[in-house]
């Protein structure tokens, strides 16, 4: 199978009530090399937004194979310190900031943090990556069910997941944070990787058909006005919302 | 009640009286600091505390209006340089206008960090806190009726003793009828210990006080909310059920707590 073929899509949608500049997630995503990467900036500290983008961009363009491989967290935690390396806050593409000086100060003591799942989609498997509560969803077009990673009930989200620093001073007490997930990626699977308070949700309705139905084949349109009605009904929580998608088209699969 | 998130359009609002009397100028808790100077750093750092909480993006957003009232020789607004004379302040502003800024070393390193400082130290005159009570209501009524939606405001008064213009009780259960459609305001009060003397926090029943006077401080202290006693038990400190907001003979560790605790809402969104 032929997954550099793969469809790929990303929606994203910021918290109601705020401008399409205060949505502090990060996606990114290549067809032709099938990586992927979701990060969800922390909502406190500043430059999280910029740290979130930072880690995904990053991780989809370096291609490290050796942030996958999964018989070592270090070879993930090393390439995070790449990323960090490339970590530029006061990068012209991001907004200047209109912080005081000492608050610039304070928040640069105290770092930028995010969640991270990243991976990649090769020679028919799937691999990811992930620290904290961004989420992957694996459907497996054979037996119809539907694998989640890292976590897979709503319980196990809370307010205060694992994240990634922009100061490496702490990545000592992430060993047990990596997560690695690799599964055979069939003809007809999709693969989703969402923000926490997507994520949260699908794992509410992860063995409904129908869930997962709708969203194979959702739009822009549709997928903001899922998100509202699920805030509305407060089904989901206001917050940033990311959902990536990919998928093999029909004639792929042949 | 006691739980709307605190976002843009729903700032919250705490005001901080403090006593400016004379006896602050003793020394704190059997300490070598005095209870002005340890009550302005801990001001210092609260503010300093607030103003991180509230930094998102590029900005620091308007989450909370904070005020700081003093009483002493005088009663007012204690802010000074470019926010004198202003009872509530948003917080970016008091994050754009401290009064000066001082250089200080991170314990346990050689980093030297800037800063800010808002109020200094001052010790002089009675303790007209009846008065400080009478002015807290009439700007934050005024605050409460453009932000009826809010998390309700929190008071929290600090001194070292009796009111000397007369019993506050009453005129402080008329600030606690202030109210937002979340509930109504919470009135918080730490007195301060000249000498070493064992804390009494958090009170839940006025059976273990002393004398009349801490009586009276906890008759005038609103229950802590549930996410303040959940903050709280959190940080092992001793609360039951039908805790006041109220801690006497406070020294410094008790005073920091006390802000930490007493200024916690339930949730500050992203808004």
């Amino acid at each position: 199978m032929h997954t550099q073929m793969a469809e790929m899509v990303a929606y994203w949608l910021p918290k109601d009530g705020t401008p399409a500049a205060e949505w502090e997630d990060g996606v990114a995503y290549s067809r032709q090399s099938g990586w992927f990467a979701v990060a969800d900036g922390a909502s406190t500290g500043n430059s999280s937004r910029e740290w979130a983008y930072t880690l995904a961009s990053t991780f989809v363009a370096d291609r490290s194979a050796q942030a996958l491989h999964d018989d070592s967290s270090q070879s993930f935690l090393d390439w995070v310190d790449t990323a960090r390396a490339r970590f530029d806050p006061k990068s012209p593409e991001f907004p200047v900031s209109r912080m005081p000086e000492w608050v610039q100060a304070a928040g640069d003591r105290m770092g930028a943090h995010a969640t991270f799942i990243g991976g990649r989609l090769d020679d028919g498997h799937v691999r990811a990556v992930a620290v904290g509560d961004c989420c992957l969803f694996h459907l497996h077009a054979a037996s119809g069910r539907t694998t989640a990673f890292p976590l897979s009930e709503p319980g196990q989200f809370n307010s205060n997941p694992r994240l990634l620093s922009s100061l490496g001073d702490r990545d000592h007490q992430l060993a047990d944070a990596v997560r690695h997930y690799r599964a055979p990626f069939a003809p007809g699977d999709v693969v989703f990787a969402a923000s926490d308070a997507f994520a949260e949700w699908l794992t509410k309705g992860i063995d409904d058909p129908d869930v997962w139905k709708a969203l194979s084949g959702i739009g822009n349109k549709g997928f903001r006005r899922l998100c509202q009605d699920l805030r509305m009904s407060r089904r989901m929580k206001n917050d940033d919302v990311t959902l990536w998608r990919a998928s093999v088209p029909e004639r792929s699969k042949r | 009640m006691y739980s709307q998130p605190i976002d843009r359009l729903h700032p919250g609002c705490i005001l901080l009286l403090v006593d400016q009397s004379a006896s602050m100028q003793e020394s704190f808790g059997g300490r070598a600091q005095t209870k002005a100077d340890a009550l302005a750093q801990a001001v210092n750092r609260l503010i300093r505390n607030l103003v991180l909480q509230c930094q998102r993006g590029e900005e620091v957003r308007d989450y909370y209006h904070v005020g700081i009232l003093g009483y002493g020789k005088t009663v007012g607004p204690v802010l000074g340089g470019s926010l004198a004379g202003q009872h509530l302040v948003p917080v970016s502003l008091m994050a754009d206008y401290p009064l000066r800024m001082t250089t200080e070393v991170l314990p346990g390193t050689d980093v030297s960090v800037e800063l800010p400082v808002w109020i200094d130290p001052k010790a002089d005159g009675g303790t007209p806190m009846t008065a400080a009570i009478d002015l807290a209501g009439s700007i934050i009524v005024e605050w409460a009726n453009h932000n009826l939606d809010s998390f309700p405001p929190i008071v929290v008064n600090i001194s070292d003793g009796f009111a000397t213009d007369g019993d506050p009780r009453s005129i402080a259960a008329q600030l606690r009828q202030i109210r937002t459609s979340d509930g109504n305001l919470l009135l918080f009060n730490i007195n301060l210990s000249t000498e070493a003397l064992t804390p009494i926090e958090y009170p839940n029943s006025p059976v273990h006080l002393p004398n009349p006077y801490a009586v009276g401080l906890f008759e005038m202290s609103s229950e802590l909310t549930p996410f303040m006693m959940a903050v709280a038990r959190g940080m092992d400190l001793p609360v039951g059920n039908g805790a006041r907001g109220f801690v006497f003979n406070a020294d410094p560790a008790k005073l920091s707590e006390f802000l930490d605790v007493g200024t916690r809402v339930s949730q500050v969104t992203d808004r």
